[in-house]
């Protein structure tokens, strides 16, 4: 098929980071690679011990491995919704944003689902969620709403990926041994740039990201609802599925810019990713920002308000600073506060800033999602016998961390893999009459 | 100081030594630690029942971490004993609870000049628990149960019988097997001629035909023990769960409607789109091998 110049030219510019690994490269993969043995030695130990080597007990049965499900999959959730609607609207800009997006929403998909299977006591029963399955349970919601957005996620990534590996296969410009060359070859479908080949793809992509964007609001909400359904305080809240779809959107969107701005420093692309798009992408966290605030607000005011007893009692360990206080406080402030401060002021509006508070964001979304399931799960609505300290209060112990940091690892580790195997921003978007 | 004296004292000092040294003390210790052996705490109790049978049952307990404790596991030997002699009855082991029940017949059990029979039962002791018996007397007693049923009530009538004579003034309650434990639901006083009537209600859930297994009770009496009879009597509502059509609900097996529809809408929109998508996808395939 036919590579315009305007192609070659990026093809040129990335061929070295995707013809072979540099020495950066596997530093990093060495790196990232040791952080993940541990976190497999230790999920061994907790496979031969047992969940005892957690800090989940009866009481708080859900603690780091369901904040960092609701994390990633709320990212993934994030950059797939982002990623169909700027496909949808034809934004000008979303070139060398798209991949970025999609690949975003793939791998935490990808994530997300194993922190689950990690929270589960009986593997062993796994299969009952199917061959038990009952309609009314919004666990089984999840797992049905879950394995039918990943595919989407997988199929909505391969969509915007077919006319790259063309011109994968067909460039002269790239140095691919033959088994890469066959790769793109075979996932290229036999793309030839024909009429009909485009038409059918164009309409296969409008339709991917057309579904994406009600579908990422109705499994985002059934996310929320595992909580919303059930009667706890904290939890039992009319608000919380849009809570979940703003905050899910919220932090894919920063986790984006984050991803942007590494590589535009490592991959050089200022050319690529400009100022202009650190600016839009941070006009997009500003809006997101404001809304999740005014959630945020809303969700506790009347909680607070109410001053029912139960609602109470977990507001009193959000707002105490010798519990939850601090964290509540540097939740809100580092996800709602800077990063709208960040973007509203133009001497601030920089892509180091933006970048910078998008970080903050995402530290402090992931704090608000164990804000939600750790303080409302050590108020037992009834009574318990056996007070022991440990049994009320939760605490992650280093398997927890161990296996959350090789979660994080493993998100950074796939996204460096999949760079090497098509370039960051879509070469295929880049035509001479679209500049 | 002679030499012999000095070696006496020498002597004195080494075994004075050896009696105060640590490790002659740790084996002093280590002795002590031997593990004691448990008291145990036996009781023993009968229950008659309507067929002749006598039902013994031994509890037996210890002392575990301040609290008393069932022992399982462990074998009791039960026995019947007249003026003269000792007859064993047989053995059993107790459960979980830490009962061991052994059943016999009224017809067999020897009895003593006041009629009474004499019951033992004996744990004899293993390395943890020291052993222990107890001992029981009763009188032969039954219940009979008469079912009486009129236009629109149920009845029964419970006559008691102790040593084969009417008792008067004694507490009979009524109970019907339920799932977990016996549903209490009447009780009646033995009148002169040891017999007393009791309501039953209506429209309890039964089998599926039915049918209700009623108990009446005479509740450790202290002649007599616990005397028991049973009854079943279709009296009770069918109920057939396994037929039964359950309402569409949350918490039924059958969901709402119109959640089934929500759920299906929203299956086939999504999964449909996916389809179009690879057909068009298996479409661009074949266009570029025709190109």
């Amino acid at each position: 098929m036919d590579i315009s110049k305007k192609q070659t030219a990026i093809l040129q510019k990335f061929a070295p980071y995707i013809e072979r690994f540099d020495a950066r490269s596997f530093v990093w993969i060495f790196l990232l690679s040791l952080v993940i043995l541990v976190g497999l030695y230790a999920l061994i130990q907790q496979i031969v011990e047992g969940h005892v080597v957690t800090g989940m007990r009866d009481n708080v049965v859900w603690g780091l491995y369901i904040v960092n499900f609701i994390f990633f999959i709320g990212i993934s959730y994030g950059g797939a919704i982002l990623a169909g609607m700027l496909h949808l609207f034809k934004v000008p800009w979303r070139r060398p944003i798209m991949r970025i997006a999609v690949l975003t929403a793939f791998i935490s998909a990808l994530i997300g689902p194993i922190f689950i299977i990690l929270c589960i006591g009986r593997f062993d029963r796994l299969h009952y969620l199917l061959i038990h399955a009952r309609l009314q349970s919004p666990i089984f919601w999840d797992v049905v709403a879950i394995s039918t957005y990943l595919i989407g996620a997988i199929l909505f990534m391969y969509l915007l990926m077919i006319k790259d590996f063309a011109i994968y296969r067909d460039s002269d410009v790239l140095n691919l041994p033959p088994w890469r060359r066959n790769l793109y070859r075979a996932l290229s479908l036999n793309y030839q740039g024909t009429e009909s080949q485009n038409k059918q793809l164009a309409i296969s992509k409008n339709l991917i990201a057309l579904i994406m964007i009600p579908m990422v609001v109705v499994v985002s909400s059934v996310l929320s609802w595992i909580f919303g359904m059930t009667l706890r305080p904290g939890w039992h809240s009319t608000i919380f599925g849009p809570y979940f779809v703003l905050a899910a959107i919220y932090s894919g969107a920063a986790v984006i810019v984050i991803m942007m701005w590494i590589f535009r420093r490592a991959y050089k692309l200022k050319d690529y990713l400009t100022d202009k798009h650190f600016a839009y992408m941070g006009y997009i966290l500003l809006s997101l920002g404001a809304g999740y605030g005014y959630f945020t607000f809303s969700e506790y005011l009347t909680s607070w308000f109410g001053s029912e007893r139960w609602d109470s009692e977990v507001m009193e360990k959000l707002f105490n600073p010798a519990e939850y206080g601090w964290w509540f406080l540097i939740s809100n402030i580092f996800s709602i506060i800077i990063p709208i401060v960040v973007v509203a002021f133009k001497k601030l509006r920089t892509p180091n800033l933006i970048s910078l508070a998008a970080l903050l964001l995402v530290f402090g979304m992931w704090v608000k999602r164990y804000l939600i399931v750790v303080p409302t799960l050590e108020t037992p609505l009834l009574p318990i016998q056996d007070t022991r300290p440990e049994y009320i209060h939760y605490s992650a112990t280093w398997v927890e961390w161990a296996l959350s940091f090789a979660g994080l690892a493993t998100f950074i580790l796939f996204f460096i893999v999949m760079a090497k195997l098509v370039t960051i921003v879509t070469v295929s978007d880049y035509t001479e009459k679209e500049r | 100081m002679s030499l012999s004296k000095i070696i006496k004292l020498s002597w004195l000092i080494c075994l004075v030594g050896i009696g105060l040294s640590p490790a002659y003390l740790s084996a002093q210790d280590e002795e002590g630690e031997e593990p004691e052996q448990l008291r145990t705490r036996a009781s023993l109790s009968s229950v008659q029942k309507n067929n002749d049978a006598i039902s013994l049952n031994m509890l037996l307990r210890a002392k575990i971490d301040d609290r008393y404790t069932g022992l399982p596991g462990l074998e009791v030997t039960f026995y019947t004993s007249t003026d003269s002699s000792e007859i064993e009855l047989g053995k059993a082991t107790t459960g979980e609870d830490g009962v061991a029940t052994l059943t016999v017949k009224g017809k067999d059990i020897p009895r003593d000049t006041g009629n009474f029979m004499a019951f033992m039962a004996e744990f004899e002791g293993n390395d943890e628990f020291k052993g222990s018996d107890d001992d029981i007397e009763v009188l032969p007693a039954s219940i009979v149960l008469e079912p009486m049923e009129e236009d629109s009530s149920l009845a029964l009538k419970v006559i008691l019988l102790g040593d084969n004579e009417p008792v008067e003034d004694e507490d009979i309650a009524i109970f019907v097997k339920r799932l977990f434990s016996p549903l209490k639901v009447g009780e009646g006083t033995t009148d002169e001629e040891g017999a007393a009537e009791v309501s039953f209600p209506m429209n309890l859930p039964g089998d599926n035909e039915g049918n209700l297994e009623i108990f009446a009770r005479l509740e450790d009496h202290s002649d007599f023990g616990t005397v028991e009879a049973v009854l079943t009597k279709a009296w009770g509502k069918p109920v057939n769960q396994l037929d039964q059509e359950l309402p569409k609900a949350l918490w039924s097996p059958n969901p709402p409607t119109w959640m089934l529809l929500t759920f299906i809408i929203l299956m086939v929109a999504v999964w449909g789109h996916y389809g179009v998508i690879i057909y068009k996808l298996f479409q661009v395939k074949k266009d570029g091998e025709a190109a």
